[in-house]
C-alpha cells in the first residue's frame, strides 16, 4: 500500500473537484428542500414525504401482503392440513374401528378441508355490537366459537369469555368469569373477545409484524410468522390473545373443514391466536358463528361503513359504549342496552342453561 | 509450567484470552467451571428437549405449558431475571466512568472487569430471551429481517446487541494493551466512554420502555418504571462486581484492589439504593393515598399484601428491609471500611435488588390480569432448571473472561510499568 503523503498533484486536484461537486450537489439539494418547504402546500408535501413503510422495503413482507402469494400459501396449507387431519383420523380409526361413525365422519371432514385466502372486500369495515340487556350468559357463543375455529381442546383456549357483573357498576375487575348459574336478575352478562380495535396495541408491539389489521378492520395473526414472544398478550387490555402452550389437538371428527389461512387453520405449537370474527365466514358474506348461534339474538354484526347495516342502526338507535375506553384503543366491538330485557327481573334467578 | 510468548497482533490477544481463561487454572477453578457447565448443559437440555420439544423435536408432548405461565400470566421468571441482568450489565459502566471519565487510577485497574461483567450478563439476558420466546429459530430469522420499529422489543434487541458489541470491543482492547504492558491510549478510552455510557443507561431505559407504555398493565403504566430500573441497577451491578473483586483478591495471588475503589463504589451503591427506595415511596403514595384505577390498586394489593401470591409481598418487604439495612450499614464507618462489612453490604444490596426487580416487577402486572382474573403464578421445576442453567452459562463466561482480564491486569499493573506510579 502506498503511503498517503506521496499523492500526485493530479490526484489531489481530482479529489478537490469531487469535493466541490459534492458541495454543489448538497447546496442544490438544500436549496430545493428549502424552496419546497417554504413554497409548497404543507399537506401535499407531507403526503409526498410520507415515511417509507419498512414493510415495502422487505421482499417477504410485500409478498405476504399480495393476494396471490397468500393464495399460494393457502394451497400449500390445504395439503398440510389434510395430511395432519388424515394422520389424526387414522389413529382414531385404529382406536374406534374402521366402521365407527366417528371414523367415517373424521375421514369425510379431512377430505373436505379447504384453506382459503379470501381477500378483504374494499370499502368494508366490520364491527360488532352486543345487547347487554338481552344476553343471558349461556356461553353458547363461546362453545360455538371453539367448534367453528378449530381451537385446541387440551388447553381450554376460549376466544370468548363471558363474565357476569352486578348491575350497579360495570367494572371488569369485579366480574365473575366462573359463574355456574345464569341468568340472574341482578346480573349483567358481558361476553368479551377481541375488540378489533382501531389502534390495536397488539399490532404496535409485535416485533416481527406477525399480527396486523386488515383493511376490513379484522386484526389477524399470521401463524407462520409469529415468534411466540407473547408481547401482544401483555399489551392487550382485553385479554383477547391466547397462546398455544403446547401442540394443539382438535378431534378429527370435529374439525371444521372450512378454513382461512389467517383464521381457523389448525395452529402450530407456541404461536398466538385470537378471534378473527370468523374470517372464513364473514369474508364470504356470512356472519360469525357466535352471532349465528346466539339464542336471544344479542349479537349484531355488520359493515360500519354501510348506513343501513344493523350495527349502524343499533348504535344510532340506542347509543353504544365500549369497554375500557381509557385504554385508548378505540374498539370496534360495541355494547349497548337494548329496549327489551331477557334475563328475568322478578322471581326465580335461574332457568337459563349453563355449562 | 512453560511461559508462553505472544505476539502483538489482535489474533494473539484472542489466543491469550482463550489460553489464560481455559488452560491455566487451578483445581478449584476447573471444578467451578465444570459445575457451571454441567448446570448449563442441563438447563439447555431441559429447554430443548422438554420445554421446547414441540419445536426442536417436533414431538406431540412437552411444550411451554410445563411452565407456570398461562394465558393470564404471559411472562414469568425468565423475563423477571432478564430485567435484573440487563440492569447488572448496564451498571458495568460505573467502573468505566470512574476509570475513563474521572481518570481514577484504582478504577482504571479494574474497569475491564466491569466490561467482562457486562458481557456475561448480556449473555444471560440473550439466553433468557431465547428460552422464553416460543419459536426461537423463527425469531432469529425474522427479527432482523422484518423489524417493527413501533415495537420496543426490537429497540431493546438493537441496543442490547450494540451494548454487547461495545463491551466486547472494550474488553478486547483493554486486554490487548494490558497484556503487552502498555497503558490504554486516550484515542480509545475517550470515544469508548462517550459511546458506552449512553448505551448503558439506554439498555435499561429501553427495557423499562417495553413495559411502561402499556395501558393494559396499569401497575407498569407509570413513567417512573424506567428510572426505577436504572436506579436499582446502579446498586446491584456494582455490588456484584464488588463481590467478584473480593473473590479475585482472595484467589488470585498478588491481586489487590485500591481501597478507594471500594469506598467510592459503596457510595454509588448507597446513593442508588436511596433513590430506588424513594421511588418506591413515591409509587406507594400514588397508588394508596387517594383513589386510583381499580385494576392498578388490585395489582398493587397483590404486591403489598400478597392475597393470592404471598411470595410477592414477602419479596417486596425484603426489598425495603434489606435496602434500608444496606444504606444504614454504609453509613457506619467501621462497617464500610472492613472487608466483612463490605461483603455484607454487597450481599444485602444484591438480595434487595433481586427482590425489587424480578418477580415483584413482572408478576403483579398479570395478577389480576386485564379481565380481573386471579390466576396465580408459581414457577415450575422446568423454569427453575432452565433459569439456573442459563445463569450458570453466563457465570461461566464471566469466570473465563475475568480470569484472562485479571492476568492482563497483573501483567500491566502489578508486574509491569503500571505498578510504579
Amino acid at each position: 500500500m502506498a503511503p498517503p503523503e506521496r499523492r500526485e498533484p493530479q490526484a489531489e486536484a481530482r479529489v478537490d473537484e469531487t469535493r466541490r461537486n459534492l458541495l454543489k450537489a448538497a447546496a442544490v439539494a438544500g436549496g430545493a428542500s428549502l424552496i419546497s418547504f417554504v413554497a409548497l402546500d404543507k399537506q401535499k408535501l407531507r403526503a409526498v414525504l410520507k415515511p417509507v413503510d419498512l414493510g415495502d422495503l422487505v421482499g417477504e413482507a410485500e409478498a405476504a401482503e399480495s393476494p396471490s402469494e397468500l393464495e399460494r400459501r393457502a394451497q400449500q396449507k390445504t395439503i398440510e392440513m389434510r395430511k395432519l387431519c388424515m394422520a389424526e383420523a387414522d389413529e382414531l380409526c385404529r382406536r374406534e374401528g374402521e366402521n365407527s361413525p366417528a371414523c367415517k365422519e373424521a375421514r369425510r371432514r379431512c377430505s373436505m378441508i379447504k384453506v382459503k385466502a379470501t381477500p378483504p372486500k374494499p370499502g368494508v369495515r366490520f364491527a360488532m355490537a352486543l345487547d347487554v340487556n338481552k344476553c343471558i350468559g349461556c356461553r353458547r357463543c363461546a362453545y360455538a366459537c371453539v367448534m367453528e375455529n378449530n381451537t385446541d381442546r387440551l388447553m381450554h383456549i376460549e376466544w370468548i369469555k363471558v363474565v357476569s357483573v352486578r348491575r350497579e357498576e360495570l367494572e371488569i375487575l369485579n366480574t365473575d368469569w366462573q359463574y355456574k348459574d345464569a341468568p340472574k336478575k341482578d346480573m349483567v352478562y358481558i361476553p368479551m373477545a377481541c375488540m378489533h380495535c382501531e389502534d390495536p396495541p397488539c399490532v404496535m408491539v409485535c416485533p416481527v409484524v406477525a399480527t396486523f389489521k386488515e383493511p376490513d378492520g379484522i386484526v389477524v395473526v399470521d401463524y407462520d410468522r409469529c415468534i411466540g414472544c407473547r408481547y401482544c398478550m401483555t399489551a392487550c387490555p382485553y385479554g383477547a390473545r391466547h397462546f398455544n402452550w403446547r401442540r394443539p389437538y382438535v378431534p378429527p371428527d370435529e374439525i371444521n373443514p372450512n378454513m382461512h389461512i389467517l383464521g381457523n387453520v389448525i395452529r402450530q405449537p407456541h404461536v398466538m391466536e385470537k378471534c378473527t370474527w370468523c374470517i372464513q365466514r364473514t369474508r364470504d358474506g356470512g356472519v360469525p358463528a357466535c352471532v349465528e348461534v346466539c339464542p336471544v339474538g344479542a349479537r349484531v354484526f355488520g359493515d360500519l361503513n354501510d348506513p343501513e347495516s344493523p350495527v349502524r342502526r343499533v348504535i344510532e338507535e340506542y347509543g353504544a359504549f365500549v369497554l375500557k375506553p381509557e385504554a385508548g384503543t378505540r374498539p370496534r366491538f360495541f355494547y349497548f342496552f337494548g329496549p327489551a330485557r331477557t334475563p328475568p327481573k322478578e322471581g326465580e334467578g335461574g332457568g337459563g342453561s349453563t355449562q | 509450567m512453560v511461559e508462553r510468548r505472544y505476539g502483538s497482533s489482535w489474533l494473539d490477544t484472542i489466543k491469550y484470552i482463550i489460553y489464560e481463561g481455559l488452560f491455566t487454572g487451578g483445581k478449584a477453578y476447573y471444578l467451578a467451571l465444570l459445575a457451571l457447565l454441567l448446570m448449563g448443559a442441563y438447563g439447555l437440555y431441559v429447554w430443548m428437549f422438554v420445554q421446547h420439544a414441540p419445536i426442536f423435536l417436533n414431538s406431540r408432548y412437552g411444550g411451554m405449558y410445563l411452565t407456570g405461565m398461562s394465558d393470564s400470566v404471559g411472562w414469568g421468571m425468565y423475563i423477571a431475571f432478564f430485567i435484573y441482568w440487563v440492569g447488572v450489565a448496564a451498571a458495568g459502566i460505573v467502573f468505566g466512568l470512574g476509570a475513563y471519565a474521572f481518570n481514577h487510577k484504582g478504577f482504571k485497574k479494574i474497569a475491564v472487569l466491569g466490561e467482562a461483567q457486562a458481557v456475561a450478563s448480556l449473555i444471560i439476558v440473550l439466553l433468557l430471551i431465547a428460552v422464553d420466546v416460543g419459536r426461537p429459530l423463527r425469531a432469529m430469522i425474522l427479527m432482523p429481517q422484518l423489524p417493527n420499529l413501533h415495537s420496543m422489543l426490537d429497540w431493546d434487541f438493537i441496543v442490547i446487541s450494540s451494548y454487547l458489541t461495545i463491551n466486547l470491543i472494550g474488553y478486547l482492547v483493554t486486554v490487548h494493551y494490558y497484556r503487552q504492558d502498555k497503558p490504554l491510549p486516550l484515542k480509545f478510552t475517550v470515544p469508548f466512554i462517550i459511546i458506552a455510557a449512553p448505551f448503558a443507561i439506554g439498555i435499561h431505559t429501553v427495557t423499562g420502555f417495553i413495559s411502561q407504555a402499556l395501558t393494559a398493565r396499569p401497575i407498569w403504566n407509570s413513567p417512573l418504571l424506567a428510572p426505577r430500573y436504572v436506579a436499582t441497577a446502579f446498586a446491584a451491578g456494582p455490588a456484584t462486581l464488588l463481590l467478584a473483586l473480593a473473590l479475585a483478591e482472595k484467589y488470585v495471588k498478588g491481586f489487590k484492589v485500591d481501597p478507594d475503589v471500594y469506598k467510592k463504589t459503596l457510595l454509588v451503591i448507597a446513593g442508588a439504593l436511596v433513590v430506588g427506595l424513594y421511588f418506591t415511596l413515591s409509587e406507594t403514595q400514588e397508588i394508596y393515598w387517594y383513589t386510583t384505577e381499580p385494576l392498578k390498586r388490585a395489582q398493587a394489593n397483590e404486591l403489598y399484601y400478597g392475597y393470592h401470591l404471598p411470595y410477592l409481598a414477602i419479596m417486596f418487604y425484603l426489598w425495603i428491609a434489606f435496602g434500608v439495612a444496606a444504606v444504614l450499614l454504609t453509613l457506619i464507618p467501621r462497617v464500610r471500611n472492613s472487608r466483612t462489612g463490605l461483603i455484607l453490604i454487597s450481599v444485602l444490596t444484591i438480595i434487595a435488588v433481586i427482590n425489587e426487580k424480578t418477580m415483584t416487577i413482572v408478576v403483579p402486572a398479570y395478577v389480576p390480569d386485564s379481565l380481573g382474573r386471579y390466576i396465580p403464578y408459581y414457577p415450575t421445576p422446568v423454569e427453575y432448571a432452565i433459569t439456573l442453567g442459563m445463569h450458570a452459562l453466563g457465570i461461566a463466561v464471566y469466570l473465563v473472561l475475568a480470569k484472562a482480564a485479571i492476568e492482563a491486569i497483573m501483567t500491566h499493573y502489578f508486574r509491569g510499568s503500571g505498578a510504579h506510579h
